[in-house]
């Protein structure tokens, strides 16, 4: 008798679970319902394509243990019987059925990331922030709500995973909700959508953790370091065990991002030796006394700052320079300053000043040097746009950048970078050529670079910045024979596309479209734009998927 | 007489075939993208496939469509968009008027214009697909369709099928240029109010009434017997 009401209440308490797990999933559909879910649903499709055959690429070439080869193979097979079970799971779901064609891509990315049983949704947010947050399941946090339900009840952890398997799929819930947060108000940009990119890069991240070894190099190097200075004595030796036993951790964070910030404030004054970390008196903090502070300082930042770059660093390697442009571009009109870390976020200028090393590694050399701002070109009149220009204030992040940056990153990201094979780096640009440009954005050559690239793309930002979108820009010309074998471009050279037209050519592109220049028009040209990027993801999807579904 | 006479230069009116078009289309003069299957190129028109955006009238408060105060704040209050995948079916229910658009991004050379046409199949269903027909050269976008359900029963039109035709008919001579226009990727409502017309026709109207007070009301009672 005892062992049916135990399970009567183990029921009880599982029901409830399920109960507000689909009430947070019905609560995420509402809102998606208000969010144009279709058209979100259809970048973020495209996006995810990609990354699956990023994945895919992965798996197929042997490289280090760590990025690619076995383990990704590994993973991939998972995610194959994971991604069934999550069919499964909607299938059996109510609420879920009636939007799924909506979550499915979204539910296939986390499959692709291999997260054992988990679900996927993206909130629109009325806070200008991407997000991701991680939603899990009571049944994995037994040490939590579960425990103290269960132990009032008189439930034993042991017999909870059986009363489970008892009741069938019917209960069968995913261990892991992971929640995408997209700004409300740039639910329609699409090359903003792409900082989307840097979560995904978070969840692979937590599947494979490659920033722990990161960390764990730059940490080994540091304490390498402050041993060193530990093993000489005097003042240095007493400060660093001083730190170490009456300071707490925190304290030496926030010294430490001071320092940063200050350093660049030194470097953008020029009185800064990027040699050493030593600051002239007047840009040192108050707490700033010793070298050592800082060595422990990077201690702790390293392993979440590393979290951070690795997972720009992914994200980069997918969507290739559209994602600078679109951290870029958050950084110039959002972030109230993009100079400030903490100890969880470098700042965005180290963020971009490292991405671009890592572009200028994957041969986007040329673009990704900054371009000064011409007088010929410039024609915008309204009020302010001229200094926050993008070309200058890319000039600016790239010198203040490189002073955090210039000593301890670039081992970390020549690390990173070099880490991955060549042909990695390859297809993530496989359909982009780079035309060599005048600083005032007249073409001056088309340069191929030294990987894989098809010569007609060459001309497709150039295209878009004559308002032609890539839609009709195909990698190949048709031949004369009619037999219509050619592909439209693949996403990322879209993307790319529209990041080519957006640094060099928006100007033009807003004369094209509208010969106003008013705040107003110009955001209706851009939103016209971003319509126009949008049209061409859907065009070139629409004809690959026709010519792949067989009838 | 004088006027009676023909133009020497006037042009003739020849539409593109097949083999011009599919030359036309190879050699960008001509854009329509994308082209999903070669077999929507016929004789002498190019079958255009319905997209995934669908603007849907609503029945609102609103007492009469006043074409000189529509703008695009007022177009909101009568209209509805709607987002549908390939392959998705959109009812159109028997005297519904909504907007389509086509799937194909088309873009005409300066030397080209353009017949947009229901295609008959559909036609005999009930089906009328473009009112306002004539593309102008130089247009770029995707072509926004009216559809309306003649018939006495429901049309189910799945997204992605080809319900129109484009005719290509060559522009003597090209044109030079055109201004800076939005370009259209999804089904447009009219914007009616920036129509120079209105201004002037307002001052139509309030110089007849002028007219009217002035020199006395003109008398239109019919006079007794």
């Amino acid at each position: 008798m005892s062992a049916i009401v135990e399970h009567l209440r183990l029921r009880d308490i599982l029901l409830r679970e399920t109960r507000a797990i689909e009430s947070l999933v019905g609560e995420m559909e509402a809102e998606l319902q208000s969010f144009g879910p279709r058209k979100l649903a259809t970048v973020m499709q495209l996006m995810l394509t990609h990354l699956w055959l990023y994945l895919n690429a992965l798996s197929s070439s042997p490289g280090p243990e760590q990025w690619g080869g076995k383990v990704y193979g590994d993973l991939l097979s998972k995610i194959r019987r994971l991604h069934e079970d999550q069919l499964a799971y909607l299938a059996v779901t109510p609420g879920m059925s009636s939007s799924s064609e909506v979550l499915l891509p979204l539910v296939s990315l986390a499959g692709m990331f291999a997260i054992k049983s988990f679900s996927i949704s993206v909130r629109p947010s009325e806070h200008y922030r991407f997000g991701l947050r991680v939603y899990r399941s009571m049944l994995q946090r037994w040490d939590e709500d579960l425990f103290f339900i269960c132990r009032r009840a008189g439930v034993t952890r042991p017999a909870l995973p059986a009363l489970v398997d008892a009741e069938g799929r019917e209960l069968k819930l995913p261990d892991l909700f992971v929640e995408l947060e997209v700004p409300f108000s740039q639910g329609r940009d699409v090359l903003m959508l792409c900082l989307l990119g840097h979560e995904f890069g978070h969840i692979t991240n937590s599947t494979k953790e490659p920033t722990e070894e990161l960390s764990s190099l730059l940490y080994c190097r540091t304490t390498d370091s402050a041993e060193k200075e530990k093993k000489g004595g005097g003042l240095l030796e007493k400060a660093y065990a001083g730190l170490k036993k009456e300071r707490d951790a925190l304290a030496a964070v926030l010294q430490v991002c001071s320092i940063a910030r200050n350093a660049e404030l030194a470097r953008l004054e020029g009185k800064f030796n990027p040699g050493s970390f030593t600051l002239p008196q007047k840009y040192a903090s108050p707490l700033d006394v010793e070298q050592t502070t800082i060595y422990l300082g990077w201690e702790i930042i390293s392993k979440n700052w590393f979290k951070e770059l690795v997972a720009d660093a992914y994200a980069l390697r997918v969507l290739g320079p559209a994602y600078l442009f679109a951290l870029w571009e958050h950084a110039w009109t959002v972030v109230p300053d993009p100079f400030r870390c903490t100890h969880l976020y470098p700042s965005h200028a180290i963020r971009l000043h490292y991405l671009l090393k890592s572009l200028q590694t994957m041969g986007y050399i040329k673009r990704a040097e900054p371009k000064a701002p011409s007088g010929q070109d410039d024609t915008r009149t309204p009020e302010g746009y001229t200094a926050t220009s993008a070309e200058s204030y890319l000039q600016r992040i790239v010198d203040t950048g490189a002073v955090i940056s210039g000593k301890v990153m670039p081992a970390a990201a020549d690390h990173h970078m070099y880490g991955i094979p060549f042909h990695f780096v390859e297809f993530g640009m496989e359909s982009i050529v780079l035309p060599e440009v005048h600083n005032d954005g007249r073409v001056k050559t088309f340069t191929a670079s030294a990987y894989k690239t098809q010569v007609d793309d060459a001309h497709l930002g150039d295209r878009f910045a004559e308002g032609v979108p890539p839609s009709d820009s195909w990698t190949q010309d048709a031949p004369p024979n009619g037999e219509w074998k050619n592909e439209p471009h693949n996403t990322v050279a879209i993307l790319n596309a529209a990041w080519l037209a957006c640094v060099g050519h928006l100007d033009k592109f807003v004369a094209l479209v509208t010969n106003k220049t008013g705040p107003a028009e110009r955001a209706d040209a851009i939103l016209n734009f971003h319509d126009l990027v949008l049209k061409a993801l859907e065009s070139s999807e629409t004809f690959r998927t026709w010519k792949r579904i067989d009838p | 007489m004088e006027e009676d006479r023909p133009l020497e230069s006037a042009p003739s009116l020849s539409f593109y075939t097949r083999r011009q078009i599919e030359d036309a289309l190879h050699s960008g003069h001509l854009v329509i993208s994308p082209l999903l299957d070669s077999s929507q190129i016929g004789p002498a028109a190019v079958d255009l496939r319905l997209g995934t955006q669908i603007l849907v009238m609503k029945q609102t408060s609103r007492a009469m469509i006043v074409p000189r105060d529509l703008d695009i704040r007022e177009t909101r209050h009568v209209q509805r968009l709607t987002s549908l995948s390939i392959g998705e079916a959109f009812t159109l229910h028997p005297g519904q008027f909504v907007l389509g658009t086509t799937l194909e991004y088309i873009r005409l050379a300066p030397d080209m214009c353009g017949m947009v046409l229901s295609r008959s199949r559909f036609g005999r269903a009930g089906l009328i697909v473009a009112t306002a027909s004539f593309v102008h050269p130089r247009w770029m976008g995707c072509l926004t369709l009216e559809l309306f359900n003649a018939g006495v029963l429901p049309l189910l039109l799945d997204c992605g099928t080809a319900v129109a035709q484009l005719s290509i008919a060559a522009a003597t001579p090209a044109i030079d240029k055109v201004p800076p226009a939005p370009i259209p990727t999804g089904p447009r409502f009219a914007v009616m109010d920036q129509m120079s017309d209105w201004t002037k026709l307002k001052s139509f109207r309030r110089f007849w009434e002028q007219q009217g007070t002035s020199e006395g009301a003109v008398d239109d009672t019919p006079a007794p017997a």
